[in-house]
């Protein structure tokens, strides 16, 4: 019966054809997909064309993916003499990224799975905790104040973490995603005598997996390029992160090259718009080649986490 | 377990009205921050020298001499800069400068950075100050001074500067602290001396084409269109990138003396009176102008949407706004790697009428009504113009080490930045570099010689009484004005619509209010 089943399936497989419409649709999207990547890219390729390029033929002949005429310099003016901080800065950036992805990912999801437990009574006060932030904000004054005075976060490593170890948004995604794993896995277990931690750990983690990575990703793509917790909390050199170090620089740069024309002792020409387009290739790099690997993940974890209410 | 719910939702609703409140609350609550950060400044400006002395150990009379300045006790002071430390700084910082600073102020000096995006009013430094976070002083220019002020931030220097400057009264023009003077009160302390007359007044144009040309002066604004006509004729440059509204065109429209004050509006030096520049024939002539121009494909099509960096220096256009004759040491250099035989120089429009010097110094240190340190900062600014030796040593460094004196002239080893050098330049005390020539220096030393004071040095409006008025001003002025001043639009068929619209956006509320504040500061004055 079973083998009948399958040939059936077989022969229904073989007797669909696609149509003519299907076939072009087909060729269309891959068309239409195919250029939008290459939207997509070009103004990456563009950047990178530019950041070799000499400042003066971008002055005069715009960027290009080809540089027009070859040139190190921005990168020079980058990595020079100050490369030792560069590679200080990118340690820092890393140190953030990976403690805080792991220590922002645990928070959430021990949040999230709390407010999955039906048993937890303070679970609707819990999520107003949540909300409420998500809608109404101090300011920016009393949060500094909460941060430099009460927690003394100023230069110390875990003000590029802390301020923003837990995100309302990804807490909720997680929140949707334990939804969907059926409450009677957690029932036998509990009958079967697991504590609240063991299946958070034993059923919750790995079949949240997916979302857990998405979340994960988020956080590290937010701690990656966070230039803002520093310039807040951070006046040391050795604490800077990558972010931020070249944020400095950048600007830097523009005050030099306005000041150029406003006052005497200045007559330094800095590669401006190269430069800019070396720092988006200096730092995209890293971050760039986790997406290949978590690409599988995001997709689905941005879909489950979204149609479930 | 309706009631329960129901019960729920009021309670829910109650939060979330409380945490509504709360939020405006903790708003208004940093202006509180703010108000009261101004107690301890009106404190400050009450006796603030006998202050000083208690709290950072200082035991000088007022009428001490640079020499005996130096306080018994050892103390430390925060400075903020902005930019990046360099490694030779942070090394020089921790020898050679930090001992300099002991053995002359005995005041350990320690520097906070941040970036150039944060120099101004809203940034970082305003957070810190109404935060009560601790530092002692930091750079400021009038703009951000008179924000501060108003917000209670400044501490007023007023004793301070009598007691703890006096090398700086030698070195520096005392006119300098006009520009953060309020009230009565002294807000900053200026530093750098470097000639201002007339900048922006001239015009800077290349004289390799000029030569070429058979041109020898420009002193009218047919001269510079016969000039431009040529440089794209022969050359195929742009005429500039500058709009029509620039100083040294309007200088050649009329034979009033006409000065920027803000948005549409001057001042006619002569008459004391604001000049609605819309309504004015200057404004007509230079549309006019640029219209012609822009016919004659003398101005680019992209004027007002590329953000071309340095046009003149790219060899994209024939002239720019000059500044105070320094054209050689800004200009030149970044030309040349373009067109190598390219030379440049400054021409007076209207050369017959006078040169208005408009600025001072445009960078102050500010000292926070959060710091009780007044008379070291005081100090501190002091040594870094104290004498050539120490402001060489400031700006350049050690000698030997950092940079060598050849015939009275800087070369530079270490190309590091150290303090700002266009902060500490002050052209009675630095050497120069081996950029400037003797002849550029003869000129560049008494180039203020003839300037006249402008009427509006020191005064900044304070925009909070017409805060929408200004706002709608600015964006109705870039999306109407600047196209006709770009040479864009023609005069006649614009002009009634502009009027309209600023008339329509308050333009009468915006100029009675500015022409108000002014003849304050004028009365005062």
């Amino acid at each position: 019966m079973i083998e009948k089943i399958h040939n059936h399936q077989k022969q229904t497989k073989n007797h669909i054809k696609t149509s003519a419409s299907d076939r072009f649709l087909q060729v269309f999207f891959y068309i239409f997909i195919g250029l939008f990547a290459v939207v997509c890219l070009y103004p990456l390729l563009l950047a990178v064309g530019t950041s070799f390029s000499d400042e003066v033929s971008v002055t005069v002949n715009g960027y290009r993916v080809i540089p027009r005429q070859f040139s190190l310099e921005a990168y020079q003016t980058i990595l020079g003499s100050l490369g030792k901080n560069i590679l200080n800065a990118y340690c820092v950036t890393i140190a953030v990224t990976v403690t805080g992805t792991l220590l922002s990912v645990v928070v959430s999801a021990a949040f999230a799975f709390v407010l999955n437990v039906r048993e937890f009574k303070p679970r609707g006060a819990l999520n107003m905790f949540l909300y409420i932030p998500m809608i109404f904000s101090a300011g920016l004054l009393p949060w500094y104040i909460m941060c430099t005075k009460y927690y003394h976060l100023t230069d110390n490593f875990l003000a590029l973490i802390l301020p923003c170890c837990m995100n309302a948004f990804n807490v909720f995604l997680l929140r949707n995603f334990f939804r969907s794993i059926p409450e009677e896995l957690a029932e036998a277990a509990k009958i079967d005598g697991a504590s609240y931690l063991r299946i958070f750990r034993v059923i919750y983690f790995p079949l949240a997996k997916v979302g857990l990575v998405t979340v994960g990703l988020f956080y590290a793509l937010s701690y990656w390029n966070d230039y803002y917790l520093a310039l807040m909390f951070i006046n040391k050199q050795q604490l800077y992160p990558l972010q931020y170090y070249l944020y400095n620089m950048l600007a830097n740069v523009q005050f030099i090259a306005n000041q150029a024309n406003a006052s005497l002792g200045y007559n330094i020409n800095i590669p401006l718009e190269t430069t800019k387009m070396a720092t988006i290739c200096v730092t995209i790099g890293p971050i760039i080649l986790l997406y290949p690997f978590a690409q599988k993940y995001i997709t689905k974890g941005v879909i489950v986490g979204a149609v479930k209410g | 377990m309706k009631k329960k719910h129901k019960l729920n939702k009021r309670v829910y609703s109650t939060v979330l009205a409380a945490a509504m409140i709360l939020s405006g609350l903790t708003g208004c609550g940093s202006d509180g921050g703010q108000t009261q950060s101004q107690t301890p400044a009106a404190d400050t400006g009450g006796e603030p020298g006998t202050r000083q002395e208690t709290d950072s150990g200082t035991s000088v009379s007022s009428d001490s001499q640079s020499s005996s300045l130096r306080p018994d006790t050892l103390d430390t002071i925060t400075v903020v800069l902005f930019g990046e430390e360099s490694p030779r700084m942070q090394e020089l910082m921790e020898n050679e400068f930090q001992q300099v600073f002991i053995d002359e102020i005995n005041t350990k000096v320690e520097l906070m950075y941040l970036p150039w995006t944060e120099n101004g009013a809203g940034g970082k430094v305003d957070l810190m100050i109404a935060s009560g976070q601790e530092f002692d002083a930091c750079i400021v220019d009038p703009k951000w001074a008179a924000s501060s002020y108003n917000k209670g931030y400044l501490q007023d220097l007023t004793s301070v500067i009598d007691t703890y400057l006096p090398d700086w009264h030698e070195n520096v023009d005392p006119t300098a602290f006009d520009a953060y003077r309020y009230d009565g009160g002294v807000y900053a302390i200026p530093i750098g001396n470097k000639p201002t007359g007339g900048v922006y007044s001239t015009v800077c144009v290349r004289q390799d084409i000029m030569d070429a040309i058979g041109m020898d002066n420009i002193s009218t604004l047919d001269d510079l269109s016969k000039y431009a006509q040529a440089a794209k004729e022969q050359y195929g440059l742009y005429a500039t990138y500058e709009l029509a509204d620039a100083e040294y065109i309007i200088r050649g429209t009329s034979d009033r003396n006409l000065i920027p004050l803000c948005t549409g509006i001057w001042i006619d030096q002569d008459t004391k009176e604001l000049v609605s520049f819309m309504d004015s024939p200057e404004f007509e002539t230079a549309v006019r102008l640029y219209n012609d121009w822009y016919q004659k494909g003398l101005i680019p099509k992209d004027i007002l949407t590329n953000t071309v960096t340095l046009p003149f220096q790219a060899n994209m256009a024939s002239f720019m706004r000059g500044t105070c004759g320094t054209t050689l040491i800004e200009n030149e250099p970044g030309l040349q790697t373009v067109v190598p035989e390219a030379k440049t120089a400054e021409y007076y429009i209207a050369p017959e009428k006078p040169i208005y010097k408009k600025t001072y110094e445009n960078t102050a240190f500010q000292v926070p009504v959060t710091s009780e340190k007044a008379d070291r900062v005081a100090m501190f600014v002091n040594l870094l113009q104290k004498n050539t030796e120490m402001a060489n040593l400031f700006a350049y460094g050690v000698e030997g080490t950092d940079y060598e004196l050849i015939d009275g002239k800087v070369s530079k080893i270490n190309t590091e930045e150290l303090f700002y050098e266009w902060m500490i330049y002050n052209v009675k005390i630095s050497s120069p570099t081996a950029a400037y020539t003797d002849e550029f220096m003869e000129v560049y030393k008494t180039w203020d010689d003839k300037a006249l004071p402008s009427l509006s040095f020191g005064f900044s409006i304070d925009y909070s009484a017409i805060q929408t008025e200004k706002a709608q001003i600015d964006s109705l002025w870039e999306e109407l004005a600047n196209p006709m001043l770009a040479g864009l639009k023609e005069f006649d068929p614009n002009i009634e619509e502009l009027k309209a619209e600023l008339q329509k956006a308050g333009w009468d509320t915006y100029l009675a209010e500015i022409q108000r504040q002014f003849d304050e500061f004028l009365a005062e004055k």
